[in-house]
């Protein structure tokens, strides 16, 4: 109970004591007791009166004006419905924009990652001399691990592989990742059922033990309890899974299933081939910078132990964070500002149209001052309303940014582990909420002065049908109006920018032609497919068959395609290099002979691949493997391999000079080139330019169970392809399953997700401010022209033409409209630098954009005033006239 | 009405928190004690309607310049006692000081007559 309630509950009684008391006192004195009690009473005055005043001294008078101005406010709201569902509209459109784009911030970047003290949480990587990261080399990882001493542990992974999984009959692709045994301790996750992988687990021979994420586990056993302990056939071998993965785990994302990594030295790769990622736990009180001046020690010793190999092989630490989110968190925030300015945007036309609504209601609010409601009080009241507008418009904003956000969570899933954060929890709503308030304050405020400042007088002597606007009160509509403007063309800029940049990327010469190219993973189970030979004729054998497929032009295996490689490395060649050169990378890819022709890749010099080329390579290939470690220091000049180089490699290796002929050294390889390609965008990032890049005859790699790259060129569209493919190769063999089946086309609209969805947003949020300045624009006009009705009227009953009242109303609309635009693009230059790393091929401050902006701006300023300046045209001038 | 009742004063508003303040900085006393002590101390010469008593009590209770304790009076009956507080002697020194400035000031603008004699 309240002190307010306790002495209001007890008041009674008091008052009751007190009247005794006199009573006794009264009677003491020696009156009669009913003459005592009546003086009692007398002097103590009214009962019911003191006690509601007591009561009031308790009161919450704040409260209690606040309902009634809720009350009221909501009553005024609901005698406007256009006005209020406009204003609601606009306010739900910004706010909720608002709300979703938090909510996507707050799940990416706010918000720790879904792991065990996730801030000591490292990514390893190594580097060479060149800025970047690259994987690590197995060899250099086992030293790293063996001799740091600021990691509580670290953990070896691999990029994961496509697996053929199968429990009872059906086939089904499930993306693996294989990690060391503390892979799931480093992060410090347990699974919900079974357990993780036992310290031993990732001993050679003893990995053929399953960790399930929780949606496949779903997906293939249908959540069963019992799938713990049961068999899972991957690729044809037995694993038995041991347990599952919490719902929200998703890391690397995307993993359907965790086997161990066979961490045997003679399993990892050696020095100089980088090709796995690492985390690592930081003790507790190391920081990030220690741990890398830590391993920048260790990799300068392997430097100098093994120099061939290490020369500048640096080490990366970076926050596990900072890698996941990487680029997108600059978009990510300039989205954020490009959805603020828009609901600035929506303010300023919420408080342009209020602003015309107190002029309408100036006689109401003359007459609650007139009948003793101080300034304060209407000020209240009119930022009641204002607030009842935001509110209501936040709550409808946020119903539809709830709707929205499951978008955006299905966006980023299988991308970013921490993609389930995204949601619409506390945090958002408490920044919704804070926004909706500052919103309804800042559109609130200058209606509520104006409120204040109604002239008493003036607006209850004006009679009924007038209402005369201050001028003050109309400079301020004018300047909201420019301000909508000003916003919307930085708005409009921005987006102008990464349209241009979209198409600049579309257009980017990838060197390669995706039409009706479909691709897809294949991977060869290692028991079935034991040796080169075996993974050969499966290939030869599934490539015969698919070209006999009606439709078909050209089919390829190859271990990289365009836009999806990344194996790379470095290499020497005879006689002095040109500084730079034996630290530059250079891109790896083994292909079938009509790799070319599937992708038009043309061929500027020399030759491609022939079915003997394949042959040889064989050869060499089972020569090279059985080298013993005493050749492999020295090896027999006769393992001569062959390859095919691109333009950029030529240019940069040998300028000036024919390729053909040339001779590089990786290795035991001594590579010839015997012919130049033309470029192609090897990685994933179309912004990125070619690397020089060397490919060999697929049969270079086939002595691995890599997973390989299917290639199909048809002379009709690949959907129709992609069931006749999957029938081949079921034909051949009914356990294995396609990956990541794909028309070329996906891939690089994939490539280009990141640019599509952010040009897509800005421009929708500039299309939506762009509406809203329109709106603000027409509005103003409109009331400037209801405003003038009379004047228009004289100066036509006088001969004016109504061509030149109409030019008068555009005049004044236009002076507004460039205003906003002079100092839009004052604004648009200050911002643009922000936008530097999300443009592609375009200057920042591209005059093109600036003024293909200014004139779409104007234009649809202009289109607002038409509607108005025809309403002025025919104002009929007895009607404007008599109206006085 | 007799003449006596005529020379009563009406209290100014306020004045009648500081005066309850006063009375209870002798200790602590019961809403019915206060008021005959206001009335005892003035010689009867300011009137309170003893009724409003109540609304300046709450609202000294509720700034936190008195607290009411329960207690037991004379004739063992439950009674509520109101005590000053730490902050309420306070201010009874910062409303006096006031108190004492109104007064003097109302004075020298009464009687500027007299300093002429």
């Amino acid at each position: 109970m309240t002190r307010r309630e306790k002495m209001l509950r007890e008041l009674e009684r008091d008052i009751r004591e007190h009247i005794e008391r006199e009573t006794q006192d009264n009677i003491e004195r020696g009156m009669p007791p009913d003459e005592a009690r009546f003086a009692a009473i007398r002097k103590f005055g009214n009962t019911t009166r003191v006690a509601e005043d007591t009561r009031e001294v308790w009161s919450m008078v704040w409260l209690e004006q606040l309902a009634q101005d809720v009350k009221f406010g909501i009553r005024m709201l609901r005698k406007t419905p256009g006005f209020t569902f406009v204003a609601v509209l606009t306010l739900a459109l910004g706010i909720g924009a608002n709300t979703v784009m938090f909510s996507v911030i707050n799940g990416l970047l706010l918000k720790p990652l879904p792991f065990h003290q996730p801030d000591r949480i490292v990514a390893l990587n190594e580097t060479e001399s060149s800025p970047g990261s690259y994987p690590l080399s197995g060899a250099d990882y086992l030293d790293w691990q063996a001799q740091n001493t600021t990691f509580a542990a670290t953990s070896l992974f691999d990029y994961g592989a496509g697996f053929n999984a199968s429990g009872d009959g059906s086939t089904e692709p499930a993306g693996a990742t294989s990690v060391q045994a503390n892979f799931f301790d480093v992060l410090g996750i347990s699974p919900i059922l079974g357990r993780s992988f036992d310290p031993g687990s990732d001993a050679a021979g003893k990995n053929h033990v399953a960790v399930l994420s929780y949606g496949f586990w779903q997906r293939h056993f249908g959540g069963r309890r019992d799938a713990v302990g049961s068999t899972l056939q991957l690729n044809n071998e037995s694993y038995s899974v041991i347990g599952v993965m919490p719902p929200r785990f998703d890391y690397p994302a995307g993993t359907d299933l965790w086997t161990p990594l066979d961490m045997s030295p003679k399993a990892l790769t050696q020095r100089g081939t980088h090709q796995y990622p690492a985390i690592g736990r930081l003790k507790g009180g190391v920081t990030p910078k220690q741990a890398q001046a830590d391993l920048s020690a260790i990799a300068a010793g392997i430097t100098k132990q093994f120099p061939n190999t290490n020369d500048r092989v640096g080490a990366v630490v970076t926050p596990l964070k900072d890698v996941l989110v990487g680029d997108s968190s600059t978009s990510l925030w300039i989205l954020l500002g490009a959805v603020a300015l828009v609901l600035l945007v929506a303010c300023a036309n919420v408080a342009n149209l209020l602003l015309a609504r107190a002029t309408a209601r100036a006689r109401e609010i003359a007459m609650r001052a007139a009948l003793g409601a101080g300034r304060r009080r209407i000020m209240q009241q009119s930022l009641t309303e204002s607030l009842l507008l935001s509110l209501t418009g936040a709550a409808i904003g946020s119903l539809g940014a709830m709707w929205i956000i499951q978008f955006a969570r299905k966006e980023f899933a299988g991308r970013l582990p921490q993609a389930a954060a995204i949601q619409l929890d506390g945090w958002v709503l408490a920044f919704t909420a804070i926004v909706s308030i500052l919103v309804g304050i800042i559109f609130g405020l200058a209606p509520a002065f104006y409120a204040a400042r109604v002239n008493l007088n003036d607006e209850l002597k004006i009679s009924a049908g007038v209402v005369g606007a201050s001028g003050s009160r109309h400079r301020l509509r004018n300047i909201l109006v420019a301000g909508e403007i000003a916003l919307s063309l930085a708005l409009l800029l921005g987006a102008g920018l990464l349209l241009r940049s979209f198409s600049n990327l579309r257009n980017t010469q990838m060197g390669f032609d995706s039409t009706n190219v479909l691709t897809a993973v294949i991977s060869l189970p290692e028991g079935s497919y034991k040796n080169l030979e075996q993974r050969r004729a499966f290939y030869d054998q599934l490539l015969q068959n698919v070209k006999a497929l009606p439709g078909v032009e050209s089919a390829s295996v190859a271990i990289s395609i365009p836009l999806r490689g990344g194996r790379n490395g470095t290499v020497s060649t005879d006689g002095p290099m040109a500084p730079g050169l034996e630290s530059q990378l250079v891109e790896f890819n083994s292909i079938t002979p009509e790799f070319f022709r599937s992708y038009a890749i043309p061929l500027k010099s020399g030759r491609t691949f022939t079915p003997a080329d394949m042959d040889l390579t064989a050869a060499m290939n089972l020569r090279a493997d059985a080298l013993t470690p005493e050749q492999q220091q020295h090896p027999p000049a006769d393992l001569q391999f062959i390859a095919v180089t691109n333009e950029s490699m030529a240019k940069t290796f040998w300028p000036g000079q024919d390729p053909i002929g040339k001779v590089v050294h990786m290795g035991v390889m001594n590579v010839t080139i015997v012919g130049v390609v033309g470029d192609v965008k090897e990685w994933d990032d179309i912004r990125h330019k070619p690397l020089p890049e060397l490919y060999f005859p697929s049969t270079l790699v086939l002595d691995n169970a890599t997973p390989m790259y299917l290639t199909v060129k048809s002379r009709i569209p690949p959907a129709q392809l992609e069931r006749a493919v999957r029938g081949e190769v079921s034909k051949l063999d009914s356990r294995l399953a396609l990956f990541h089946v794909l028309t070329m086309d996906e891939i690089i609209a994939q490539s280009m997700r990141n640019t599509t969805v952010e040009t897509t947003l800005l421009a929708s949020f500039a299309a939506l401010a762009l509406l809203l300045a329109a709106i603000g624009i027409y509005g103003v006009m409109s009331y400037v022209v209801s405003q003038r009705e009379h004047e228009f009227g004289i100066r036509m009953a006088l001969g004016a033409p109504p061509s030149s009242v109409s030019s008068l109303v555009v005049k004044n609309g236009l002076r507004l409209a460039l205003m906003g635009v002079a100092v839009g693009v004052l604004l648009a230059v200050a911002l643009a630098k922000l936008m530097t790393s999300l443009v592609f091929g375009i200057s920042v401050w591209d005059p093109a954009t600036f003024l293909a902006a200014a004139v779409v701006l104007t234009s649809v300023a202009l289109v607002a005033c038409y509607i108005p300046a025809r309403r002025a045209m025919h104002v009929d001038p007895m009607i404007a006239l008599r109206h006085e | 009405m007799t003449t006596r009742e005529q020379e009563r004063i009406e209290l100014l508003q306020g004045t009648l928190d500081l005066l309850i303040l006063r009375t209870l900085r002798v200790g602590p006393a019961h809403g019915h004690a206060i008021a005959r002590a206001i009335e005892v101390t003035s010689d009867s010469v300011l009137q309170v309607e003893q009724g409003s008593l109540y609304p300046a009590l709450h609202r000294l209770i509720k700034r936190g310049w008195i607290v009411a304790d329960e207690g037991t009076s004379e004739n063992n009956r439950r009674a509520k006692y109101y005590r000053l507080t730490a902050k309420g002697r306070r201010q009874l020194t910062v409303e006096t000081g006031k108190w004492d400035k109104l007064a003097a000031a109302i004075a020298r603008i009464l009687r500027p007559a007299k300093q002429e004699d």
